[in-house]
């Protein structure tokens, strides 16, 4: 009998042994040394450069989805996010797995910006050329990218944007809706029926 | 309480040891190279999670939007998942990557600027994580390692030493086998010698093993043990011999002139008579005496060669039964042959069988009533002859010791029986086992003592 019991718990010990993980588990994370991260990671600055600290944000940027919608993607961009880099975001395009998605970017891709800024609620993007030359669904999809793009870098930095203008040289353009108007100032809910839902 | 085999011992032993120690070096062996493995396995991976981590910083400082497209590499090249987090949110991640994996007390920690490792069992997978805060680009970068390979790695080892313990287990096991084969036999064929020995095979001999010097020593030692007992046996024998040979004479002079004085016992006195009885019966007992141990000195010196011839064992058992009567004048017992023996023959020397069955008649006669019949059987492949006496039996206790020499029974003190010379049922065996065959005693179904002797058939005559 006890030979019995000595057997069933040698085997109830190897199907134990066979269930527990070999390498051994921590229940808590375990600290290393400063001393012992290298390449300065844990520096306040990055090493060779005279920069303070960086900060990122995810900021999101409008590209053409594959059924001609506008989309959010995001960018990490530094923070605060300045208008002009975010938008020239969109004209680099979309990424390498965006662009397997299916997604694409209404702007010419030589699209110049010679400055894009808010002032008094009112966002001002000045091109170098303009979007007139482009097929009209597709300029009413770039300036819905530009536009909507526009509105969320001022949210992000607390600005309410009520409407942007689109300059050529200094010029303001009519810009033309989906709806077949053309307007000089134009809004976020002018290109809402241009969103994927 | 019965003993151990020696054999049995040696062989746990053996095993038991190679499983021991087989286990011991499994044992020590995994949990080293379990330690060393781990332990490479996991500064490896740190030091990638390292490298990572800078490159995640300068692509943020470089080209933050490409960060991504890095993370996705690294999951390529280093099958680790990547994940980035800024001020409590995740900036990017690689594709494969789960913040699942991550614990809250691991963001927490590397969030509040500590770089950590933790190895950790999530969904019944082994990851190794490591934290690495980049307070520069205001990031925390965690990298997830699996360890699973590591594990496999780990079980197929644990299990190789484990085959391995066993193999060598088993190849102890049947070291011990051969090395038990190889010391016990020795003490085997000494006891089975020693036992032949006993039985009186006196020429046997162990043959010398010239590969084992102990086992030589033990061969020839016990071999000359048993030459100069033998030479004893001689000597007592010869001695006894000798003596009895000597008293022949006097004991046949003293023998005659009582014959001579019971001539003219009507001159003695009554006094006399009674003396002379005495001195005659007496005589008669040494007589006997000397008799019985001559033949049996004789028998031990090899003085007497035997004469085996094939009989037929019927016709000899009646010449004996005759013979037994006609020496101690009493009636013949009869002979009884069970149906089916026919006439079967032995290979025996006649005149000792004739002195066996005297002995055992005479046996009956003086100690249990007289001989009730001789009873002639087959047993298997052997000849039974019975000789079954009205007596009240041998005590079980005696039925070995009576064959011993000068040994007397209770059934001789209880009558007060003086006249046995306590060699008769000794020689009785002596010349049986020199048959061949064997003689034990048991219960007649008279409910007397039966002495049974046993003797190989040479050939069986059906007729």
């Amino acid at each position: 009998m006890s030979r019995v019991r000595v057997l069933l718990a040698l085997v109830l010990g190897a199907l134990a042994l066979a269930g527990c993980s070999l390498v051994p588990t921590a229940s808590s994370p375990q600290l290393i040394g400063p001393t012992h991260v290298p390449f300065g990671l844990l520096g306040k600055t990055i090493p060779g450069t005279n920069h303070g600290r960086v900060r990122f944000i995810t900021q999101p940027v409008y590209l053409v989805d594959a059924t001609g919608h506008l989309t959010p993607s995001s960018r990490i961009v530094p923070a605060p996010p300045v208008l002009e880099s975010v938008l020239r975001q969109i004209i680099i395009g979309p990424t390498k797995i965006e662009s397997f998605a299916g997604y694409t970017s209404a702007l010419p891709n030589n699209l110049i910006i010679l400055s894009a800024s808010f002032r008094g609620g009112i966002g001002y993007i000045d091109l170098a050329t303009t979007l007139s030359k482009l097929p009209r669904s597709q300029e009413v999809l770039a300036i819905g990218q530009l536009v909507l793009t526009a509105h969320d870098v001022g949210l992000t930095l607390g600005v309410q944007v009520k409407g942007v203008e689109i300059n050529v040289a200094g010029v303001v353009q009519s810009s033309p809706l989906p709806g077949g108007h053309q307007a000089n100032l134009v809004t976020t809910r002018d290109f809402q029926r241009l969103l994927n839902s | 309480m019965r003993r151990r085999s020696l054999r049995l011992r040696l062989l746990v032993t053996f095993g038991l040891g190679a499983f021991v120690i087989s286990s011991l070096f499994a044992s020590l062996t995994y949990v080293g190279v379990k330690h060393l493995l781990i332990s490479n396995q996991q500064q490896t991976d740190l030091r990638q999670s390292y490298v990572n981590a800078a490159l995640v910083r300068s692509t943020l400082y470089s080209s933050p939007t490409e960060l991504s497209d890095l993370l996705n590499s690294i999951q390529k090249a280093t099958a680790s998942n990547v994940l980035v987090q800024t001020h409590n949110e995740w900036l990017a991640r690689s594709n494969r990557a789960s913040t699942i994996d991550v614990s809250p007390t691991t963001i927490k920690t590397v969030g509040a600027g500590h770089a950590t490792e933790q190895t950790l069992n999530a969904r019944g997978r082994i990851i190794f994580v490591v934290g690495v805060p980049i307070p520069s680009v205001e990031t925390q970068v965690f990298e997830v390692f699996q360890l699973d390979n590591l594990e496999r790695t780990l079980r197929t080892m644990a299990l190789v030493l484990t085959l391995g313990a066993l193999f060598t287990s088993i190849v102890g096991m049947s070291g011990g086998i051969w090395v038990t084969r190889r010391t016990v036999r020795p003490l085997e064929e000494v006891s089975y010698a020693a036992a032949l020995i006993a039985e009186g095979a006196l020429t046997t001999r162990l043959q010398v093993n010239r590969a084992d010097r102990e086992v030589q020593q033990l061969t020839e030692s016990f071999n000359q043990m048993v030459s100069q007992l033998v030479l004893r046996l001689e000597r007592d024998a010869r001695f006894a011999s000798d003596v009895s040979h000597e008293l022949r004479s006097p004991l046949t002079t003293l023998a005659t002139t009582a014959s001579v004085l019971q001539q003219h016992r009507e001159d003695l006195t009554a006094a006399g008579r009674e003396s002379l009885d005495l001195l005659v019966a007496d005589l008669s007992i040494f007589q006997s005496l000397v008799e019985d141990l001559l033949e049996m000195s004789r028998s031990d010196a090899g003085a007497v060669p035997l004469v085996m011839e094939t009989v037929s064992a019927i016709e000899l058992v009646h010449q004996s039964v005759r013979s037994a009567a006609r020496r101690h004048g009493i009636e013949e017992p009869p002979v009884e042959i069970a149906a089916g023996v026919g006439d079967p023959l032995v290979l025996v020397d006649r005149r000792r069988f004739e002195r066996v069955i005297t002995n055992l008649i005479d046996n009956a006669h003086r100690y249990a009533e007289g001989a009730v019949a001789l009873r002639v059987d087959l047993l298997g492949t052997q000849l039974a002859v019975n000789v079954d006496d009205a007596g009240a039996g041998v005590p079980r206790d005696e039925h070995d010791q009576v064959f011993e020499r000068f040994f007397r029974g209770r059934a001789a003190h209880d009558r007060g029986i003086a006249r046995g010379t306590g060699l008769g049922l000794a020689l009785v065996r002596d010349h049986v086992s020199a048959f061949g065959g064997t003689i034990t005693v048991t219960e007649s179904p008279e409910g007397g003592a039966r002495f049974q002797i046993l003797l190989p058939i040479v050939k069986s005559d059906p007729s």
